[in-house]
């Protein structure tokens, strides 16, 4: 049910439409810049997958600190590295304009979860603020800081006091916040 | 799907079951990701379980119910694998039912389909109209989403404002070019004659006199007739009209998008406060393309987060109360000096300006221009003054904030309305300037023969005579009965030796040269008394200086220091990157209000 690397078949095209918030020119141009990323093999995969690295080189994600955790959450295969058409499509439209409230803050909760155990404990908090703040010393919290930061984020959203922040509690604490819709965009 | 668990009879789903079923189902698919088989298999189940009733009302529900999941079906957070099986199965299903239903709700069904396509077809097609949709979407990933909302606010009031326009041109210019008078038969309409010469002069264009004065950009232009053309369009009443209309459009239009937005950020009235859960959570941009600003945000956000942890811990501190209320009186009495200070300059200048019309014939460039760019100057410099001064407060920046935006809105609006009371009192003295003479100098020969027999006292009178006497309407004729009476007079006193006091004489003559000079300039401006038309010219003129002004700064004040920031810092002792000089701050909050000042100058 693969699309061919080169053309996408209309019914597949707006099935697509039906499945994803986004509009036929962004699927029709997402599908061009997927392709340019694969290797000359893989074109002619079935259902081509692309690599981890060439994806961290799209401009929209270069930037991003917590790109290599998108990729590994959109991703379907075993290993999860790597994403076929399919999940560029579902990572697309998780970030679209047009999405729900409650899709971005379902793929943020598991972007945010570098353990991938289903809740947010303090390790995921401090492996998140680590990639906010970025790579020099200067520029990073101090243990102090940290411990500070971390035990006031628990006590502002945990409410069933168990240490961890769940997907409830996330998105309790994101839905009343006016700006996330707006800043959880990746365009084309 | 776990939400089919629930029985087909309670098919009225509301949102709230839906979100938490979504809500359920992302849980079970978070933990249990692996086993998406698992999970697949169990719905297809659950699905060919469901559809065996033969009721065609269940079945009919049934088939909405398969419809409804698959116009939601883009809202769960599924893979597209998985989505795609369901979609698959649910169309299957209606596909094999539907047949049996009657023929009207297959229209029925049928009609909705095709227009869902439509709309999708038209939802394509719009989005390509957008202008400068791709622009704004590259300042949004090199900038972010908060520069970006400047822009796109500034093109929804470039949208009114064409609106706007569209409005009152198709009712007012427009017939008024087709069907009213042309130009150059009724008074309002033509240039006067010693205008004439000067009409196509830079000068005379630049402060919108000459030909774009008696033209359809200014009110003056427009006849008092009641109906014109052939088919006895109501001017008058549609000018009255088209204003109703304008403020009446703005208005709605105002209120359905704060209504909009408001129900976007309802949150923000809530008292939940999340202050370290947002700036942690919510902080990134995703929409960041460019490691540039990439760097700058996250110096940004780890910014962020020491000032919120700082200030939980001075929540505890004790700040010496006594110094910081004094401080803070002290700049808010600073702020409303140089408030007052701007209403009263602004007035001073109208006033000024209006005093150097009547006694200078001819103004220079600044004078003529004198209010507007002090209005812009004003307007330019005064919210840094505004921002150096509430340093002294040392507030948290975001009250600060909201202080600086306060007192700029003042400014503002001190400045817009002291303008326009200024300029009211300016053509009320001068309609009333106006009115001072009335009477008649109709027989010009007559005054002639009262003063072949001058003495002291009676040339006195005459003058005061003269300078109370009416202007005729046509100022042309004044002005040659006044040269020619000037002449008389000047050969009646040099012959007339009779005077003693000649040098007397001289002096009421030089008095009255000035006073005539006055008239002249009255009897000029009697000919368009149409303080609209002023008006307009004066709000036009600030209009264009302001822009002026404000393309002039972004290109010294910005663009030359980014410059100088960039290649200077090497040869300078101190890094001018993040000290001093930097790179200029892009305002969003401040900007913003410029432009609502703008558009207030519009409206």
């Amino acid at each position: 049910m693969g699309a061919t690397a080169s053309h996408l078949g209309k019914d597949l095209l707006s099935e697509y439409q039906e499945l994803t918030f986004l509009t036929k020119q962004e699927i029709l141009l997402a599908h061009k810049r997927f392709t340019e990323l694969l290797s000359r093999e893989d074109k002619n995969l079935p259902e081509p997958r692309a690599p981890t690295e060439a994806i961290l080189t799209l401009p929209e994600l270069k930037s991003n600190p917590f790109r290599e955790r998108i990729v590994r959450v959109f991703s379907t295969s075993e290993s999860r590295d790597g994403l076929t058409f399919e999940d560029f499509l579902d990572l697309l439209s998780a970030f679209s304009d047009s999405a729900t409230l409650e899709i971005k803050s379902h793929y943020a909760f598991r972007i945010f979860d570098f353990d991938d155990d289903g809740t947010l404990d303090e390790n995921d908090l401090e492996k998140l603020v680590n990639c906010l703040t970025g790579e020099t010393d200067d520029t990073r919290l101090t243990p102090d800081e940290m411990k500070q930061l971390i035990s006031n984020i628990l006590e502002e959203s945990d409410i069933d006091k168990d240490g961890t922040v769940n997907l409830s509690e996330f998105q309790h604490v994101i839905s009343r916040s006016p700006d996330f819709v707006s800043s959880f965009k990746i365009v084309l | 799907m776990s939400g089919g668990s629930q029985p087909v009879a309670t098919i009225s789903r509301t949102t709230a079951r839906r979100h938490k079923s979504v809500r359920k189902n992302s849980r079970r698919i978070y933990s249990h990701y692996q086993d998406q088989q698992h999970g697949s298999s169990d719905d297809e189940d659950k699905e060919d379980g469901r559809v065996d009733s033969n009721d065609p009302e269940e079945m009919f529900q049934n088939i909405q119910y398969q419809k409804e999941i698959i116009a939601n079906i883009r809202t769960r957070p599924w893979p597209m694998r998985r989505k795609l099986k369901v979609l698959k199965q649910a169309r299957e299903i209606v596909l094999k039912y539907e047949g049996r239903l009657t023929r009207t709700r297959g229209y029925q069904a049928a009609g909705a389909n095709l227009l869902k396509k439509l709309s999708r077809l038209l939802y394509n097609i719009v989005v390509l109209f957008i202008p400068w949709e791709m622009r704004i979407k590259k300042i949004e990933s090199h900038f972010g989403s908060g520069v970006a909302s400047y822009f796109i606010f500034l093109r929804w009031l470039f949208g009114i404002n064409i609106v706007l326009t569209i409005m009152t041109g198709a009712f007012i210019v427009l017939p008024e070019l087709l069907a009213g008078a042309s130009f150059g038969t009724t008074r309002s309409k033509t240039i006067p004659k010693e205008q004439f010469s000067s009409a196509q002069d830079l000068d005379t264009i630049w402060s919108l006199g000459g030909y774009l004065q008696y033209s359809v950009l200014f009110y003056g232009y427009y006849g008092r007739v009641r109906k014109i053309g052939s088919a006895g369009y109501r001017l008058p009443l549609a000018y009255f009209l088209v204003g109703m209309a304008v403020f009446a459009y703005s208005f709605i239009i105002l209120l359905r998008k704060m209504a909009k937005n408001s129900r976007l950020s309802l949150a923000s009235a809530s008292d939940e406060n999340f202050t370290f859960c947002w700036r942690v959570f919510c902080a990134w941009d995703y929409l960041i393309g460019n490691p540039e600003a990439a760097e700058s945000k996250g110096a940004a956000i780890v910014n962020n987060i020491r000032e919120a942890i700082v200030e939980e811990q001075e929540k505890k501190k004790d700040t010496s109360l006594a110094v910081l209320i004094s401080l803070r009186i002290l700049a808010n009495i600073l702020v409303l000096l140089s408030l007052a200070g701007s209403i009263y300059i602004i007035y001073f200048v109208v006033d000024r300006s209006q005093k150097l019309e009547q006694e200078k014939p001819e103004l220079t460039l600044w004078e003529k221009n004198e209010v507007s760019v002090v209005v812009s100057l004003i307007t330019m410099i005064a919210p840094s003054a505004f921002e150096l001064v509430s340093q002294l407060e040392m507030y948290h920046p975001r009250t600060s904030l909201r202080f600086q935006l306060a007192r700029v809105l003042v400014l503002y609006l001190g400045n817009l309305y002291s303008l326009i009371i200024a300029l009211l009192d300016k053509v009320n003295i001068m309609s009333s300037a106006i009115q001072v003479v009335p009477g008649n100098w109709s027989d010009p020969s007559s005054f002639l023969a009262t003063i072949s027999q001058p003495d002291e006292e009676s040339l006195s009178t005459l003058v005061s005579e003269m300078y109370l006497s009416g202007i005729k309407n046509d100022s042309m004729s004044t002005t040659t009965t006044t040269t020619t009476t000037m002449a008389t007079i000047a050969t009646a006193l040099d012959t007339g030796s009779v005077f003693s006091n000649a040098s007397a004489g001289k002096n009421v003559l030089v008095a009255w040269t000035n006073h005539t000079a006055l008239f002249e300039k009255n009897a000029r401006s009697q000919q368009d008394p149409c303080w609209e038309t002023y008006v307009g010219q004066e709000m036009l003129k600030l209009s264009i200086i302001d822009m002026i002004f404000t393309v002039a700064s972004i290109l010294l004040i910005d663009f030359i220091r980014g410059l100088v920031v960039r290649y200077l810092s090497d040869c300078c002792c101190w890094d001018l990157e993040s000290k001093f000089p930097e790179y200029g701050e892009f305002k969003i909050a401040e900007n913003v209000l410029h432009l609502i000042y703008n558009q207030g100058m519009i409206w």
